[in-house]
């Protein structure tokens, strides 16, 4: 689609910004969790400071 | 001539046709507005100052009755501006030779401030030139009079409840239903001195008045480029300044200001979480590593005790033994000895016995 | 862990005088609600945005930054001895956030359609919605940050247990937040470059207000552990007390870093857009009163503050802070706001704005009360000791 007005072309392009920005912040926690999976206890994900 | 020889080039080899040339490429697309908006030519030197056009456009908008009627000249006394219930008002001001006249109403820019700041969307710049303001999304945050350069829109403060915004429209409505071929304000001018029009059609008309009477005009059309351009265009024969339009406004629209700040904004979705779980785990890290440095110190030391005990232990039965030893010797040593003694004792007795 | 408070008579001086201030709040309500925005406020065509975006949005985010400050030094910057501190800090956030949402449908003409934005109809382009979508997010963040809280004292262990494991990802989600709507808020008047005097117009304003908001933060932990401190000394236990003058000292010396880098940023906001000549005007003055006796002065009194281990001086700068956060918050959005009108057009806020401001000021306080009263706050559940 061709673009005439650039608020427009703006309006679209955050758009999609919006949804990555979503993305990324639940694929980064999903991220993290498969890569720390067979770590030992200390380095799991949510673990809150346990002394 | 070097570039333009490669670009050659890669159309030969129909590198271009393969990579494609879409049209909204971004980074070197320029945005130039809808090719047949249109607009309105403001000529002060024609502006007489009779209302005519706030009439029109009260009537036509079916705007509330005004509090004195639109004949009555002496309103023009003071500077106004839009409000909820006028889309349009007419200014007086003192020009180098007696009263000028100017005509308020949104300037319907090409890159429309209000639109680009509002979060629900609720503007719209339309093929036609106008922006429009949809009041069935309005939340009534009021950012949008924040924004507007040219204090355009204006708030119905008195509704509780249901207030919208209200601006001219540029009869957008009543031009599609074909109720009207103009706004109400250009139909109701009877000095001609507005012109409504595709805009590329009315900067070449105001070129040409400039051109044919270059004593008569500032050789400027405002509009043409302040805030990126609107499809309202003046021409006056005072400074822009001294009829109440703003010369220092520059040519940047609002959605070219903000572009930059909003650009940041997914970095930091992007970028700060792997920031701050790296510094999460380096923390993390480090007091695993001084936990694991605390727990092996520790094991040394209990180590060491234990090794000086068990150390101090065998020696301790070592001497043990050794005393067992050397009791069991000398025992047996006595023993011995006794035994000794006791034979010999024997002996003499029983050779004393005998002899 | 019972009050005294609940037992005494409610007839004390605070009390009426609160009691008052709610009744002016209903009364508020009421002329809001049946006569618009025109019935109490002294806003119009020209100046859409008064005191309960100037002071109630933009001072209350600021001032809420505690949160995210002390929960990232706690969790991520592994800060433990702050630890004391989060619970308080995240309370505080929470009822200041709450209270701007909850000012914000005096200040909007449709409250009912406040959720337009993020479900309806998303008009991305805007900084508002970034403003919007953030605080939104980030109020229900800090409501589950602060319900192990709740959930303690309401002896529900397993929801509470749950909750607790999420600490870390809501942290970071709630940096990123804070982050994001901090600059935005700043950022919103990058779209008026004509309407704000130049010295304090800035394409800088999005870092500015970010950077601001963690001395805000800071001092606000300060300035209302300070005020906590005597009413509540019975509440808090030995951890908190031993902890605290370490905290104070500890954020002293984050609050002199943040404010000295705030005052390097400002000054380079105004030599980038060669604002020097409005120094020398009444502008010029002000700004500066803002810049050298709320920015430079405080910063300088925390160094000294935390290099002396001077905790009357750190206090008295963490007022200052305050203070000139909140001058700077407001020279932004109403006094240096449509600086070029004439003065006759200028806006004051009405009789009624004001007392709508004190009304939420008033409001937090109350439920701040109602809350550290019961709820294990300034002290760690004896249930669940050891257990964060």
């Amino acid at each position: 689609m061709e673009y005439y007005v650039y608020q427009d072309f703006m309006l679209h392009t955050k758009n999609i910004a919006y949804i990555l920005m979503g993305l990324f912040v639940l694929g980064f926690w999903g991220f993290w969790a498969f890569m720390t999976s067979r770590d030992e206890e200390i380095h799991k994900f949510p673990e809150h400071d346990k002394e | 001539m070097k570039r333009r020889q490669f670009l050659g080039l890669l159309g030969a080899a129909g590198i271009t046709a393969t990579l494609g040339t879409t049209k909204a490429q971004a980074s070197t697309h320029t945005f130039d507005g809808y090719p047949d908006a249109k607009g309105v030519l403001f000529d002060a030197t024609r502006c007489i100052g009779c209302r005519k056009c706030e009439a029109g456009c009260n009537k036509v908008n079916k705007l509330p009755a005004p509090a004195k009627p639109f004949a009555d000249l002496a309103v023009l006394e003071h500077e106004r501006r839009t409000d909820e219930k006028t889309y349009t008002v007419v200014n007086k001001y003192r020009g180098k030779s007696g009263p000028v006249f100017r005509k308020v109403q949104c300037n319907h820019c090409m890159e429309p401030a209000c639109a680009s700041v509002c979060f629900v969307h609720a503007f719209t710049k339309n093929p036609d030139g106008s922006v429009t303001y949809d009041p069935s999304v309005c939340v009534g945050c009021r950012y949008c009079m924040v924004a507007c350069p040219f204090n355009i829109p204006a708030y119905e403060y008195s509704d509780p409840l249901t207030p919208r915004v209200m601006k001219c429209t540029l009869c957008h409505d009543q031009i599609q239903k074909g109720e009207q071929t103009m706004p109400g304000c250009v139909a109701a001018c009877p000095k001609e001195a507005l012109t409504y029009g595709k805009r590329d059609d009315l900067i070449e008309i105001a070129r040409e008045r400039i051109r044919q009477h270059p004593e008569r005009y500032e050789h400027h059309i405002y509009g043409e480029k302040e805030m990126g351009g609107t499809n309202w265009l003046y021409l006056s024969g005072e400074p822009f300044k001294d009829i109440g339009l703003r010369e220092d406004l520059g040519n940047k629209s609002v959605p070219e200001i903000v572009s930059g700040p909003l650009s940041v904004v997914p970095m930091v979705a992007a970028l700060w979480p792997a920031l701050l779980g790296g510094v999460w785990a380096i923390n993390k890290r480090k007091e695993k590593v001084a936990a694991e440095e605390q727990k092996a110190a520790v094991k040394a030391a209990r180590a060491a005790t234990k090794a000086e005990g068990e150390a101090k232990l065998a020696k301790a039965m070592e001497s043990a033994e050794r005393d067992k030893n050397q009791a069991i010797e000398r025992e047996v040593k006595r023993a011995l000895e006794e035994a000794a003694e006791a034979a010999k004792k024997d002996a003499g007795d029983d050779g004393g016995e005998g002899a | 862990m019972s009050t005294e408070n609940t037992t005494k008579s409610y007839m004390t001086p605070a009390n009426i005088i609160t009691g008052i201030i709610l009744a002016i709040g209903l009364v508020i309500t009421v002329l809001r609600f049946t006569k618009g925005l025109a019935g109490v406020t002294n806003l119009d065509q020209n100046n859409p945005w008064g005191l309960w975006i100037g002071f109630d949005l933009l001072c209350g985010v600021a001032l809420a930054a505690g949160g995210y400050t002390t929960s990232s030094a706690c969790y991520i910057f592994g800060l433990k001895k702050y630890h004391s501190a989060v619970r308080p800090a995240i309370l505080t956030a929470f009822l200041g956030y709450a209270l701007v949402v909850f000012a914000l449908h005096y200040d909007v003409g449709r409250p009912y359609r406040l959720v337009y934005p993020i479900f309806y109809q998303p008009g991305t382009t805007s900084l508002l919605f970034e403003v919007g979508l953030c605080v939104f997010l980030y109020v229900s963040t800090l409501a589950v940050e602060f319900s192990p809280a709740m959930f303690e004292w309401l002896g529900m262990t397993k929801i509470r247990n749950a909750i607790t494991k999420l600490t870390l990802p809501l942290t970071v989600f709630g940096v990123v937040l804070s982050t994001l709507h901090q600059s935005s808020l700043g950022a919103l008047y990058i779209a008026v470059p004509s309407k704000l005097h130049p010295l304090w117009y800035s394409p800088y304003l999005a870092v500015l207000f970010f950077v601001s908001s963690i001395p805000a933060g800071l001092s606000m932990v300060i300035f209302e552990g300070t005020l906590a401190h005597k009413p509540w000394h019975h509440m808090m236990d030995k951890t908190h007390l031993d902890e605290h003058e370490g905290v104070i000292l500890g954020f002293s010396r984050g609050a002199a870093m943040s404010l000295g880098a705030y005052f390097c940023v400002k000054l380079v906001a105004m030599a980038y857009d060669n604002n020097w000549s409005y120094l020398a005007t009444g502008w010029g003055a002000w700004w500066l009163l803002e810049v050298v006796g709320f920015v430079l002065v405080p910063c300088l009194m925390y160094a000294i503050g935390s290099r002396e281990k001077n905790i009357p001086l750190i206090k008295w700068a963490a007022g200052l802070t305050v203070f000139g956060i909140i001058l700077n918050r407001l020279n932004v959005s109403l006094i240096a706001f449509n600086w070029q009108l004439p003065s006759s057009e200028r806006y004051f806020p009405s009789f009624y704005e004001i007392m709508f401001s004190i009304f939420i000021v008033t409001l937090g306080v109350t439920v701040y009360r109602f809350i550290v009263s019961r709820m294990p706050i300034f002290f760690e559940h004896p249930d669940y000791k050891d257990a964060h």
